[in-house]
């Protein structure tokens, strides 16, 4: 029944307190949202923190909060969604890397039981089906770091342009929502950024720039 | 230039008729009207990439040529922030989170999710017609809309179930529920050994303690008989790791996951990110595809080797830099992270851990042997190795060397050579121009920039080439290494205490004959093959030489270099000695005495004194051993 609304009019079930209607939409956004998490979550909480954990605690936030959105509908729901999970992605780092109240993990170290769980995929067909041997994926590896040197050494709007359309796998105008610009100047500004990083690993790799 | 690109040039780029042809009849979100037009080329770009396609540039620079010479950078930068993308995700969930936890899958009546991971999600289920609670496994949904895959996972899962073993989780059961296949298992009440040893870090108390030596072989020769006794039915694990090792309230250990990492593909892969986990633990020629019985031992010997040391085998976080490391190097040994880690059990770690499968326990019950033999205190099998032993695996293990042949190491270092020759000759010129152009002030600062990134590339060819060099010698020693590479036989350990490489280069030449020993139809073959790689050796080393003597004439001013030089002439004399042609020996160390003599004054004199001694005990040793021996 709700499932054939379309996001406005979602919104105006929310607005009059039908909470399902949440619920919908927070899974029409939820791809992106998990990319998000993905790529904003500290490296180092990998395997103490599944990106869904976040993504449902997330949830609960913006059920709580939803009426503030109303309040003040100065954005598109999207663009406030990102701000409750990027809230709560900042709570999880504060909560784990800063004050380490608690090892996740811990809990799970005796006692807990544990069935016989998903296990790591295998490494093996990925390279050899991308690659063609270990050295070649050494050097490809080497190519990876200088992006993420290059990537560093971009200015910040640029770096998140680039993050948002490609890590986040956001569109265009979706990237102009979350950053404020214009959808014109959103294409342009994403197109001068990959020319940057481009630029940038050239002259990193001391290759003359064409 | 490409700020200029203007906006009316969308109509005759890519937009809707483009996209249409894109093999994935999927349409991007359609704000296309006022968007960069190459904004949009780069999205059909990354939108294949997304979808597992391997575009390539020069195809779209061909669709696009009004934009073939932005493309040509702008595509290569699309496809590496993809790919980045794919190996940063540090976890991620396979299966869309819209997805809702089934009620019932077949007879069982899913109570809870207990985790998810590259394999699928593990539900924690009820046996209806049974009553008993058991653990379910569903398909990652990219294995599942593959019939091919579906009919694979089946059969795996049914060797599986054949498993019948002590210390192998029972599979109870495979089947197929409205196109998900999934699997089910005794549910085991316990924890992970990767958990474990999580623990230990964060001295959580535990059953198992670390430094409990003789409980950790225990738990591990138990694994290693589940593991012979799956290999003796034909199923390998293929994703033997900590976390696959369960330890029950009891202190009862589970091996779990049998099969189930052959289902994992390519796609799968890039697309879970759980690569990090595994890759840990992978043996070497798993990374080309190809596993055996020995694949699961060195599976288990790293396993071995984290609880003796309580660290992962690599520690390194970063995926691009792991990678690397475990395509280069081994992981440091037991006793350097852990000293009190008993000897034996190194040895015993070390062997299960080699990179080569001929150098591993032949078996898995081999291995348990060793852990037994270790824990009644009877001497073990496993031998350490020498220097020289490690010289050569050195070299077969150097990501360089493996998989490439020496000529193209030789082709790599002559051309990192001359590039750097090159670039030499080109940063004098433009340190030149520099200088009569940069007078200004502020263009000082960014001539001397400019010298910095010079400087600094320069040091990087340099070590290139050291680089080269170092793999280069370590060829020259492989090659006149007498017997090919082989299992130590069975009860005779490995290759410990054969001599240093220096006394067996400069040996005579009954080292390439026949080893000592009970004569036979079995040596005679031997010394044929010894024969034929003489031959083949001798060409390799001519080739060695031809670089050397290029390399020497090239550079006639850099004394490190001529040094090198110098001590491949002395690798070269030797193996012409140990090949009979002790004319060509004596020419070969006649130059080599004669380049050192030059670079005396040039070069640091301490490393000349010592590889003139070098070649004099050699020219010792010969004499001492005699004329060679006329080989039949």
């Amino acid at each position: 029944m709700l499932g054939t609304l379309n996001e406005q009019e979602l919104l105006e079930r929310l607005r009059d307190g039908e909470q399902p209607a949440l619920a919908l939409l927070y899974d029409r956004h939820r791809d992106k949202l998990r990319r998000m998490v993905q790529v904003r979550l500290d490296p180092k909480l990998a395997g103490r923190i599944a990106p869904s954990d976040v993504l449902q605690e997330a949830y609960i936030d913006a059920l709580k909060r939803y009426p503030h959105y109303f309040e003040k509908a100065d954005q598109p729901f999207f663009g406030w969604l990102r701000l409750v999970v990027g809230q709560r992605i900042a709570d999880v780092h504060r909560e784990h890397l800063v004050a380490k109240k608690r090892d996740a993990r811990q809990e799970f170290a005796f006692g807990h039981p544990l069935g016989p769980r998903g296990s790591a995929a295998c490494l093996a067909s990925c390279v050899a089906g991308t690659l063609t041997s270990p050295s070649g994926a050494a050097a490809r590896n080497e190519d990876v770091a200088a992006l993420e040197i290059a990537l560093g050494e971009l200015d910040e709007v640029d770096r998140e342009i680039l993050l948002l359309r490609h890590f986040e796998e956001l569109s265009n105008s979706e990237t102009a929502q979350v950053l404020g610009l214009q959808a014109p100047a959103a294409s342009k500004r994403y197109v001068r950024a990959l020319a940057r990083l481009k630029q940038i690993m050239e002259v990193n790799m001391g290759t003359p720039s064409a | 230039m490409i700020e200029k690109t203007k906006v009316q040039r969308v109509a005759e780029a890519p937009s809707t008729q483009a996209i249409a042809k894109s093999p994935l009849g999927r349409t991007p979100a359609v704000d296309t009207g006022e968007r960069d037009p190459l904004d949009l080329i780069a999205e059909e770009f990354a939108d294949l990439c997304r979808h597992g396609r391997k575009p390539s540039v020069k195809d779209f620079q061909r669709r696009y040529p009004q934009h073939a010479e932005e493309l040509g950078g702008l595509l290569s930068a699309v496809g590496q922030m993809e790919s980045l993308k794919r190996l940063r995700k540090p976890t991620s969930d396979i299966l869309p989170l819209l997805e809702q936890m089934p009620q019932t899958i077949g007879d069982y009546k899913i109570l809870r999710e207990i985790g998810r991971g590259g394999m699928g999600i593990v539900y924690e289920a009820e046996q209806a017609s049974l009553g008993r609670r058991v653990a379910l496994k569903i398909l990652p949904t990219a294995a599942r809309s593959d019939p091919d895959k579906r009919e694979r996972f089946l059969r795996e899962a049914k060797a599986a179930a054949r498993l019948h073993h002590t210390n192998i989780v029972p599979v109870f059961g495979v089947g197929e529920d409205g196109g998900v296949p999934y699997y089910v298992m005794q549910y085991i009440r316990g924890c992970g050994l990767d958990d474990i040893v999580h623990g230990w870090k964060n001295k959580t108390p535990s059953v198992v303690k670390p430094h409990n030596w003789t409980i950790i072989a225990r738990l591990i020769a138990r694994a290693a008989d589940a593991l012979d006794y799956a290999h003796r039915e034909g199923v390998l694990h293929r994703d033997v790791k900590p976390a696959n090792l369960l330890l029950d309230a009891e202190g009862h250990l589970w091996i779990t996951d049998f099969g189930l990492a052959k289902l994992m593909d390519e796609h799968t892969l890039t697309a879970t990110g759980h690569i990090l986990g595994t890759f840990q633990y992978m043996a070497p020629e798993a990374l080309a595809g190809k596993s055996d019985s020995r694949t699961d031992v060195y599976g288990l010997g790293m396993t071995l080797y984290e609880m003796l040391t309580g660290r992962m085998p690599y520690e390194e976080t970063n995926p691009a830099a792991l990678v690397k490391l475990i395509g280069a190097s081994d992981p440091p040994s037991p006793r350097s992270v852990e000293p009190k880690v008993p000897r034996d059990l190194e040895t015993i770690c070390l062997k299960a851990i080699a990179r080569e499968p001929s150098r591993r326990y032949s078996s898995a019950a081999v291995f348990a042997e060793d852990l037994r033999a270790y824990l009644v205190g009877r001497p073990i099998s496993a031998r350490r190795l020498s220097p020289f032993g490690r010289a050569r695996l050195w070299c077969n293990r150097n990501p360089i060397v493996a998989g490439l042949s020496a000529a193209i190491v030789m082709t790599l270092a002559l051309s990192t050579f001359f590039g750097w020759s090159m670039y030499l000759k080109t940063k004098q010129s433009l340190a030149n121009e520099n200088k009569q152009k940069l007078a200004v002030e502020e263009q000082r600062q960014e001539a001397i920039d400019r010298r910095n990134d010079a400087e600094q590339a320069t040091r990087k060819y340099e070590e290139n080439l050291a680089l080269s060099l170092g793999a280069i010698e370590k060829i020259l020693e492989i090659i006149s290494d007498e017997e090919p590479m082989r299992p130590p036989p069975p009860g005779e350990g490995g290759p410990g205490g054969r001599g240093g490489l220096g006394g067996r280069l400069g040996g005579p030449p009954e080292r390439l004959g026949p080893p000592k020993g009970p004569n036979g139809p079995a040596n005679a073959d031997r010394e044929a093959k010894a024969m034929a790689r003489a031959s083949s050796d001798v060409k390799m080393l001519e080739e060695v030489l031809a670089f050397y003597e290029k390399f020497a004439q090239v550079n006639t001013g850099n004394p490190k270099l001529k040094f090198d030089a110098a001590r491949a002439y002395r690798h070269v004399a030797d193996i012409h000695y140990a090949l009979d042609r002790p004319e060509q020996g004596k020419i070969a160390i006649e130059t080599a005495v004669r380049m050192l003599e030059e670079l005396r004054d040039v070069y640091d004199r301490d490393l000349v004194r010592k590889e003139l001694e070098m070649i004099g005990d050699r020219g010792e040793n010969r004499k001492r051993r005699g004329p060679p021996r006329p080989r039949e």
